[in-house]
């Protein structure tokens, strides 16, 4: 199936970011183009969200994950992307060498004028959790739950626990619940959730299921099989209150406590990353630190929305191509810097020459905020801000010749209540 | 009454002991048995362990835990090649803070002497101790350096005793707990039951950890108890395995070794164990456990990278009421053979007391005889190897499963995965002891399903059958329809 080890574009990762950057450089001109995925088949974690709420940004429909990502397949196969499947990139060279493993093929070097990674996330788990007790078998964090019911077809167990309100957990608190398991609550440390708001309504208020804000796991019970989890109410420096301390009996126990993005790869080939987002550090181009590597997907921040990644994938394609026509990044960037409020700001550093548009993620939920960028003279007022949505800014360029930077190369961006 | 078995010996307790122990026996003919009550080795107090080989200065004169320890290392380097068995070299540093302290390592120094031990010496000057550990703290104000002093995985060397155990015949019976044990006078025999098999033995060997005192029970061995200590650790992510270079002890008067902050023979970077007492069942993380050891490792290491702590875990010393090992034929019956209160340096200590065990069953009279078919080496699946292109390529042509890589984190092929399960891994804690599969940052996320799918698939069982360390604990609950 692959003809040339040689590329023009090399996408690493076949989720939706991926396919949507590697769709769209074949779709734009014709390159040598190939897509590497490390699973069997495209798609990331699309194929497992087998519930409804995607593509509404680029189809002007819902769709159900499945549904979103067969439409990318579709329009892959009929373009010309090279795709290799059960793939896996182990480095990558600063001559842009890939060297990749697979059953098929085994080991084998690629050669490529320009990558985009979009690498996906993993979960964090219960040991960086630390959280204390047993180590039995039955706690999950809630995307290995999704796939193994949405994919293998097996149920984690009867009764379930679910700390954390990330998103994965709100839709798995429902899921579980329409197959007749007994979802006990859904537990919050933090005094909000960090979940959509749209899916705490529509999984767990639809559903009269529980949510305990202010709330943690202190402790796990059982020794084969876990039996029973110890629930906490915190104080306002999220320290748990002993005394008030219950014992909640349970088979399963999901943790939905936050995505990382997955950059081992990107740390192969000297690239720098931003310590707030976990991701590369990028321009309004996504190009990374290093010329000739775009980012996109949840490798370079962790979305919301899937419409969004592949928004992202199709900026770092159209960025590959110019980068192709010899287009060569400023060296003189202006810093961004995620102030007041802010849990980071992508991109990190701007040209100044072009449009960009900033993914701000709020550190807390605020109404009626003002988000002031220091520096620019600009500031937007918005209805309320959640640590669960990101906010889109757009910034001409013209806004930046108009502030001459006295800001000396660094703007500040700060939500202020 | 269910299956009736008959052998010479009899082990019961397949952690370090128990396997070293059916490992020496090889040497000689006769038949062996392993009686397990969990699903695979090791997985009592072997598990949670600093895997730490003792240069052999440390413990009070007298005990044999002092006069076994330098021997033990020697033995630990001379088989670990043969068994394969991963070991390192890195020497070890035992650190006092204040002046005062300097004439616990004088002790330690001489007591290292007088065993055998080579390559000790104190070092005083800061810059010298900052060469070998660039990020200890400043506070140091004498280390005593030991050379010997090694790192293993400890549940890896088990494994591997096990398996070359097996290959030399040794029968292993998991998911097996002993609940009785007779003795018939007449035939010279033991009876030990277990829920489905009775195991007819001409001698037993008690190497059952912190459960040992209630063996020996079984037979009207009063003679000792074992009160279980718990100790607790905290794991870092391999991006810290570089944080340190070798083994450190933060002396401290107390009775355990005091804290450690070692890097582990597979890259991570280890801190522990606290030393508080519990009861059999009481291996647990508790916050005021892990908080203690932070707290101590920050007194020598005061900048440890605690955002990189992947998981935390805890195990049990199995510490008799005489404070030390108890390698002997048990006073109610000499063919009963106690090697119980194997605390610190217990690990260390395997070979030698394995070889101490033979010398017992000799002077009973067992009438060991030289096996001339034993065959003392045991080979593991070669690893996918990160950094040598060409030797995986190799590995690709004999077969594909080389290339097929299952664990992201820690790059564990498939291939490594079905050579476990063919050499006895039945559990998803079994692939993750022998492959390290799911012992990465991200903890199983990425592997654990896909693991569960081979197992499932090579040991011909439903996907539901799958258990993460054996009966009970399943992972995967009711197949939907």
């Amino acid at each position: 199936m692959v003809k040339d080890r040689k590329y023009d574009v090399v996408v690493i990762g076949g989720g939706p970011g991926g396919m949507a950057a590697a769709a769209r450089v074949a779709e734009l001109e014709i390159k040598r183009v190939l897509l590497i995925e490390r699973d069997l088949f495209l798609g990331g974690i699309l194929p497992q969200c087998i519930h409804s709420g995607f593509g509404v940004k680029i189809f002007g429909k819902e769709l159900a994950g499945p549904q979103y990502c067969q439409l990318f397949i579709d329009k892959i196969k009929k373009l010309n992307v090279d795709i290799m499947l059960g793939t896996m990139v182990l480095s990558i060279d600063e001559e842009k060498n890939i060297i990749v493993s697979g059953k098929i093929n085994g080991i084998e070097k690629i050669q490529t004028k320009s990558i985009i990674l979009s690498l996906g996330c993993r979960e964090r788990t219960r040991g960086q959790l630390n959280i204390p007790g047993t180590r039995p078998s039955g706690i999950f964090t809630a995307g290995v739950v999704q796939r193994m019911v949405n994919i293998e077809g097996y149920l984690p167990g009867k009764d379930i626990v679910i700390l954390g309100s990330g998103d994965i957990g709100l839709i798995m608190a429902r899921r579980l619940t329409l197959e007749g398991c007994n979802v006990k609550g859904v537990y919050e440390l933090m005094p909000f959730s960090t979940g959509l708001i749209r899916n705490i309504a529509q999984c767990l208020e639809d559903y009269d299921i529980p949510l305990f804000i202010s709330h943690t796991v202190t402790k796990i019970y059982g020794n084969k099989r876990i039996e029973a989890v110890r629930i906490s109410k915190v104080d306002g420096s999220l320290n748990p209150i002993r005394a008030s301390g219950k014992r909640i009996s349970c088979d399963t126990l999901l943790l939905s406590v936050g995505l990382i993005p997955e950059n081992e790869l990107s740390k192969t080939c000297g690239i720098k990353l931003d310590s707030r987002t976990n991701g590369p550090i990028v321009d309004e181009n996504l190009q990374t630190s290093t010329e000739g590597i775009f980012a996109c997907g949840n490798s370079l921040y962790v979305n919301d929305l899937v419409d969004n990644v592949t928004e992202d994938g199709y900026v770092a394609a159209e960025s590959a191509l110019n980068y192709l026509r010899g287009w060569k990044a400023k060296n003189n960037f202006i810093d961004i810097k995620a102030g007041k409020g802010i849990a980071y700001v992508v991109p990190q550093r701007v040209s100044g020459s072009s449009d960009v548009l900033f993914r701000i993620r709020p550190g807390r939920p605020a109404r009626d905020a003002n988000i002031e960028f220091s520096g620019l003279g600009y500031k937007k007022k918005v209805k309320r801000v959640n640590p669960g949505e990101l906010v889109f800014i757009k910034i001409k360029k013209e806004q930046f010749t108009k502030a001459a930077l006295p800001c000396k190369g660094v703007i500040g961006i700060d939500i202020k209540a | 009454m269910g299956e009736i078995i008959k052998k010479n010996i009899a082990i019961i307790g397949a952690g370090i002991i128990g396997c070293a122990a059916a490992r020496e026996l090889c040497r000689y003919r006769g038949s062996v048995i392993v009686i397990e009550k969990e699903a695979d080795v090791s997985l009592g107090t072997t598990k949670g362990n600093s895997g730490i080989i003792h240069a052999g200065y440390a413990g009070d004169k007298g005990t044999l835990r002092f006069k076994l320890s330098h021997r033990g290392n020697v033995l630990f380097r001379k088989y670990a090649p043969e068994l394969d068995i991963h070991i390192k070299n890195t020497g070890s540093l035992a650190h006092v803070q204040k002046k005062s302290q300097l004439s616990i390592l004088e002790e330690l120094l001489e007591n290292g002497k007088k065993n055998g031990a080579v390559g000790l010496e104190i070092i005083t000057d800061s810059d010298t101790i900052k060469k070998i550990e660039p990020n200890i703290g400043r506070n140091i104000y004498a280390s005593l350096h030991a050379r010997e002093a090694c790192i293993i995985s400890p549940y890896e060397a088990a494994i591997a005793l096990y398996e070359n155990a097996k290959r030399n015949l040794v029968d292993f019976l998991f998911g097996s707990k002993v609940t009785d044990i007779s003795y018939d006078k007449s035939r010279k025999t033991f009876f030990i039951k277990t829920p489905s098999q009775t195991i007819e033995a001409d001698f037993v060997i008690n190497a059952a950890g912190v459960h040992s005192d209630d063996i020996a029970r079984m037979i009207g061995d009063k003679s000792f108890y074992i009160s279980p200590y718990r100790g607790q650790y905290l794991l870092f992510d391999s991006e810290a395995g570089e944080f340190v270079n070798c083994i450190n002890f933060r002396v401290s008067a107390g009775k355990s070794k005091g804290i450690t902050i070692v890097p582990t023979i597979d890259g991570n970077l280890l801190t522990g164990p606290n030393y508080e007492k519990t009861c059999k069942d009481g291996s647990i993380t508790t916050v005021e456990g892990l908080e203690e050891v932070r707290g101590k490792a920050s007194q020598i290491f005061p900048d440890l990278p605690y955002e990189k702590i992947i998981t935390s875990f805890s195990g049990l010393r199995a510490i008799s009421g005489i404070d030390d090992f108890i390698i002997s034929s048990s006073c109610e019956n000499k063919r009963f053979i106690n090697a119980a209160g194997i605390q610190s340096p217990g690990l260390t200590c395997a070979f030698v007391i394995a070889e101490i065990i033979i010398e017992i069953l000799k002077d009973l009279g067992a009438g060991l005889k030289k096996n001339s078919k034993f065959i003392p080496v045991r080979k593991k699946v070669p690893r996918f190897d990160m950094a040598n292109i060409s030797k995986n390529k190799k590995l690709f042509k004999i077969n594909n499963q080389y290339s097929n890589i299952i664990c992201r984190c820690e790059k564990v092929t498939e291939a490594e995965i079905v050579g476990a399960i063919k050499s006895g891994a039945t559990t998803v804690d079994g692939i993750k002891f022998r492959t390290r599969a799911g012992m990465g940052r991200c903890q199983g996320g990425y592997c654990r399903l896909r693991v569960m799918k081979i197992l499932s698939r090579e040991l011909k069982i439903p996907f539901e059958k799958v258990t993460k360390s054996g009966k009970g604990s399943y992972i995967a609950g009711d197949r939907m329809n």
